[in-house]
């Protein structure tokens, strides 16, 4: 080997010489990522870690990815086995308040209503599958449908036991519409209320004691492991992580869970979920449909919320403001306080934050449930 | 069967489950807090205590600024 044959070589093992379009496409949309997080503070956390994992899964030889690279390590330690979602759950439980929901529990029901778009999304695959370049199985649908739950770590969790292919689209499809809230939200709350049910004032919440609030984690995973055990690994995390946050005796724990543990998990999961941008499995036109079914799934369950809470309106004996049912689809807390400023647009005096908080952190429960329920369903009828 | 029924069907399921699901969760809200507001109510001292610790700490806190200022301007 002489100087010649090994500058050939080495240039052979350069970034140029390697690079495909595709490759370089992805970086580009890793930069915008990381752009909104930082410019537009559009869920930083994630955006900004899934937008580097994108980059450095999208460069050519090092293969940071691959099963040996430091990502794909990070992906097989806690995507692909449904770890770090689950890791989340235990964080957000420790941080949620469920006081608003157990003081005013009818709201709940919106939570419910909102999960619809879920599974309007889900058929919607199935219906794009008419056109050229989809082909959606029903396990590919039902993790597209979960988009619309409005929860990233619910959605990657669904996905990851039930169409590990198209983690990457649907976690940025997923968290892309969370921090996205402010801007979908308002015109379809806008439309689907009168600005009669909009300055609509709602009476102070009651005071909710902390044996309540201690019970209710135990009694709310009671319900799940009856009626849908598949749920319980969300659910579970979740209780684990409010009854550690109400119960007063093991702080350590909790403070851990709602910091340290949440900001580690954040990390690994977001440049994890990025290294799944690699761009023969992220550009394809399956991806330009599940951008579109996740914000179908979005702007419907916002109106199927909506529309639940004009009918609890007119049928209930105290009156209900109908824009909370918007804060039914989770993305907590950015739904209730879009919630909450429309309400005050419309009405100064107007405080719906911690009524909208109710059906927001009862979504979470929703959409952990219809999770549940597609992990249980899905499978076996496919 | 094609898999628009199918995913018709799942929608029904899913759907339905998830009302199911929260609707029994608010009965059993409903029933703990009534359990546990008319048998355990909360009683009223315990977290007036620790607050007035913090109150005199942040009064003591507060002279000693006083103190501070009023030497410093000497």
């Amino acid at each position: 080997m002489n100087i010649g044959s090994a500058f050939q070589e080495f240039w052979n093992s350069t970034g140029v010489m390697n690079f495909t379009i595709g490759q370089v496409i992805m970086i580009l949309v890793g930069l915008v990522l990381i752009y909104l997080a930082i410019a537009k503070r559009y869920e930083p956390l994630l955006l900004f870690t899934i937008g580097f994992g994108a980059i450095l899964a999208n460069i050519p030889i090092a293969e940071i990815s691959g099963p040996e690279g430091f990502l794909g390590i990070f992906y097989q330690a806690g995507i692909a086995n449904g770890l770090f979602p689950l890791l989340i759950f235990m964080g957000v439980g420790a941080m949620t308040d469920f006081g608003p929901m157990i003081a005013n529990p009818k709201t709940m029901l919106l939570g419910a209503a909102a999960q619809v778009g879920i599974f309007f999304a889900l058929l919607g695959a199935l219906v794009l599958n008419m056109l050229p370049g989809m082909t959606f199985s029903l396990a590919d649908a039902a993790s597209i449908g979960i988009i619309g739950g409005a929860d990233g770590p619910t959605a990657i969790y669904v996905t990851s036991q039930l169409s590990m292919r198209l983690l990457g689209p649907i976690a940025v499809a997923a968290y892309s519409y969370m921090s996205l809230v402010p801007i979908i939200q308002p015109p379809i709350i806008r439309a689907f209320t009168t600005k009669k049910e909009r300055v609509i004032k709602m009476e102070q919440l009651r005071h909710v004691t902390k044996l309540e609030k201690m019970v209710f984690p135990i009694a709310a995973l009671g319900l799940c492991i009856i009626l849908l055990p598949t749920a319980t690994p969300l659910i579970g995390s979740l209780m684990f992580g409010n009854l550690a946050k109400e119960c007063g005796a093991v702080d350590r724990i909790s403070d851990t869970l709602q910091h340290a543990l949440i900001n580690i998990v954040t990390i690994f999961l977001g440049l994890a979920v990025g290294s799944r941008m690699e761009s023969q499995a992220f550009l394809t036109f399956e991806t330009l449909g599940i951008l579109a079914l996740g914000l179908v799934a979005f702007a419907i369950g916002t109106m199927t919320g909506l529309i639940f809470a004009k009918i609890m309106n007119k049928v209930s004996k105290e009156q209900i403001n109908p824009i909370i049912g918007a804060a039914g689809v989770s993305a907590v807390p950015m739904a209730a306080r879009v919630a909450s400023k429309v309400g005050q647009e419309e009405n100064p005096q107007n405080f719906l934050l911690m009524h909208a908080m109710g059906p927001n952190v009862a979504g979470v429960l929703g959409s952990a449930v219809a999770a549940g329920i597609l992990l249980a369903v899905v499978p076996v009828i496919m | 069967m094609s898999s628009i029924e199918q995913g018709l069907i799942l929608m029904l399921v899913g759907v339905s489950v998830v009302f199911i699901f929260l609707v029994l969760l608010v009965f059993i809200i409903k029933i703990m807090s009534f359990i546990v507001l008319r048998y355990f109510p909360e009683k009223e001292e315990p977290p007036k205590k620790p607050s007035g610790g913090a109150g005199s700490r942040d009064a003591e806190i507060a002279a000693a600024i006083a103190a501070a200022t009023a030497y410093s301007k000497q």
